[in-house]
């Protein structure tokens, strides 16, 4: 359940972004509470992207305003963003595949396990293997062999990893971009049930999805887009799976034969 | 990239548990497992190859020719193997080496003291491998194509302010000197190799600098979605490279004291090669500096070796271009095996 009165943690009010003629977004009004799952739907080509890249930090907005927390605030770089605790785990940009997991964990964090030395920063690498795999474990992720690359784990696995690492950093707000989009039904189970637990520590989730069964089945609050426009912001119990398809297809909740 | 997928059917929590599933490693994967695998083995069969038929390898001298030659494309090798990593390229870097020897030259005959041209050469290196990482990172456009530029570029200046003749230091400078040192048989040139060598591999595997410049080469656009700035990273490899490939024309003008206009000529793709030989991959992210270290030292085993032999020195481009095929097979096969 959300609850109305908290000040959302991140709200974005009327942001357009325009690539050169191309309006991707156009007027986006939407907000993330904590500890609430709100799931960000919408057709290919509806915006959907453009937006996480706005809360990520790596697309400057061509107009409206950002509220971290209630205060205007700027996200110019994807550095920025983590600096406020906004965590991003892309589709399939989450994690790098030649390096090894515990590398993978601490990476753009090293600050935490590194000796601050003139010109360079050394990296405990015992603490980060220790670090990573308790945080791994906690999140029941057991792997004993952190020192593998990432490359030899399935999709899931990385997933996994990429959502323990941005848990572990005590983010704010996690978005997940198509979380689910290449797994198998096992792993997919898992990966929803990572997001649970992050909402119940208290995170902000936006989950980016295709997929209105996984969504339906975790969200508390959906904000569907619609040729860069905000079709409708709604509750779990105000709307059923069937709606929620007509407005992806159509903006509005009528079916027009075009459902799925 | 091979994903390895071995699903048992076991209960609940088998997802999670991802080493459980793997077969444990054994004495071969973990003698396999790093990029510089490949090349000891290499290092070792060349080594014994020439031992058993060339006269006189084990020999002092032919052991400080070997270490002498392999030192300032081995200080080349370097600086390309962190950009190869880095997941770029540069051409530019015999012409910049043999440009540098030049400006060294003239700069001590203008009267400027050795121990003073050294730092100042080494910050011309700095800027010219961030123009190229400039070039290449903010306006997008191809490594190849920036530093083949450069590589035209350096050459043709050279040529220009030596008009295609040697030139050579007029007078003996005492700092200079102190470079060209011998301890032992081993040629100076060869500890400044060594000790770059081991300040790179430090960097590149304790340091955070490091762990951005296999996250970059891997991924650059995954790399900066989580906080690498990745455009940083590769412009300071393109930096760096440039100031080893100036800081190897200071060290060869300490040695040979003349410059010919055709110095280095060649480098760029010797170094790739010495490099490729020492297990880095071409598209970025994986790779190591022992490698390309040992990768040097097989270039300049082969070329003494078949001089030893006899063998007519047309033969020494036959040689290592076989050693390069050979060692890309070789190392594809470590690749797939490790799964990267």
């Amino acid at each position: 359940m959300s609850n109305l009165r908290t000040t959302p943690l991140l709200e974005l009010k009327n942001i357009s972004k325009s690539f050169g003629r191309v309006h991707s977004l156009r007027g986006i009004n939407m907000d993330v509470r904590p500890g609430e799952v709100l799931g960000l739907l919408g057709d290919n080509g509806a915006g959907k992207s453009t937006l996480i890249k706005v809360f990520a930090g790596v697309h400057q907005p061509t107009g409206g305003q950002i509220l971290w927390n209630g205060e205007q605030t700027i996200l110019d770089t994807p550095r920025a963003a983590m600096a406020k605790g906004i965590s991003v785990v892309y589709q399939d940009l989450g994690i790098i595949p030649l390096l090894s997991i515990y590398r993978n964990f601490f990476l753009g964090r090293e600050e935490d396990v590194s000796v601050k030395l003139p010109g360079f920063m050394y990296l405990k690498k015992r603490e980060m293997r220790e670090t990573a795999r308790k945080a791994l474990s906690q999140l029941g992720i057991h792997i004993t062999d952190v020192d593998l690359t990432v490359a030899r784990l399935s999709g899931g696995e990385r997933q996994s990893i990429a959502i323990a690492r941005a848990v572990h950093f005590q983010s704010k707000l996690l978005i997940l971009d198509e979380p689910t989009a290449a797994l198998s039904l096992k792993e997919t189970a898992k990966v929803l049930s990572y997001v649970r637990e992050a909402k119940r520590q208290g995170v902000g989730v936006v989950l980016i999805t295709h997929n209105i069964a996984h969504a339906y089945e975790v969200c508390d609050r959906f904000t569907v887009l619609y040729h860069g426009r905000v079709a409708e912001t709604t509750e779990r119990e105000n709307v059923t799976e069937q709606e929620l398809a007509n407005l992806i297809n159509t903006g509005t909740r009528a079916s027009q034969k075009l459902a799925v | 990239m091979a994903l390895d997928v071995h699903q048992t059917s076991a209960g609940d929590g088998e997802v999670a548990a991802i080493s459980d599933k793997r077969p444990e490693k054994t004495f071969i994967d973990k003698l396999m497992s790093r990029p510089e695998s490949g090349v000891i083995i290499a290092a070792i069969a060349v080594y014994l190859f020439f031992s058993a038929f060339a006269p006189h390898f084990f020999s002092e001298r032919v052991s400080s020719n070997i270490l002498l030659s392999s030192s300032t494309l081995g200080l080349i090798a370097v600086g390309v193997a962190v950009l190869m990593i880095a997941g770029q390229f540069d051409l530019s870097v015999g012409s910049v080496y043999g440009l540098s020897a030049g400006l060294v030259i003239l700069s001590i005959n203008a009267g400027i003291p050795a121990a003073v041209v050294l730092p100042l050469i080494l910050v011309v290196g700095l800027i010219i491998g961030a123009i190229n990482g400039y070039l290449v990172t903010k306006l997008g456009i191809h490594s190849l194509i920036i530093t083949l530029g450069g590589l035209m570029f350096y050459r043709g200046v050279l040529l220009a302010i030596t008009e295609g003749f040697p030139i050579r230091l007029q007078t003996p400078d005492a700092f200079l000197r102190a470079f060209d040192f011998n301890w032992h048989g081993i040629p100076g040139p060869f500890f400044w190799f060594l000790l770059l060598v081991v300040i790179f591999a430090f960097v590149l595997t304790c340091t955070r600098f490091g762990n951005w410049l296999f996250a970059t080469g891997g991924s650059p656009e995954a790399a900066r979605g989580m906080g690498v700035p990745s455009e940083r990273v590769q412009i300071t490899a393109f930096a760096l490279t440039s100031m080893m490939a100036c800081l190897a024309g200071y060290v060869s003008v300490a040695r040979f004291s003349s410059v010919d206009a055709l110095r280095g000529q060649g480098f760029e793709l010797e170094a790739v090669l010495a490099v490729v030989v020492g297990g880095a991959s071409l598209n970025g992210g994986y790779g190591s500096i022992a490698g390309a270290a040992l990768g040097v030292l097989i270039i300049g085993m082969i070329q003494q070796g078949l001089l030893l032999m006899g063998i007519s020195v047309y033969w020494y481009q036959a040689g290592i271009g076989l050693l390069l095929i050979v060692a890309a097979v070789v190392n594809q096969r470590v690749r797939i095996r490790n799964g990267v």
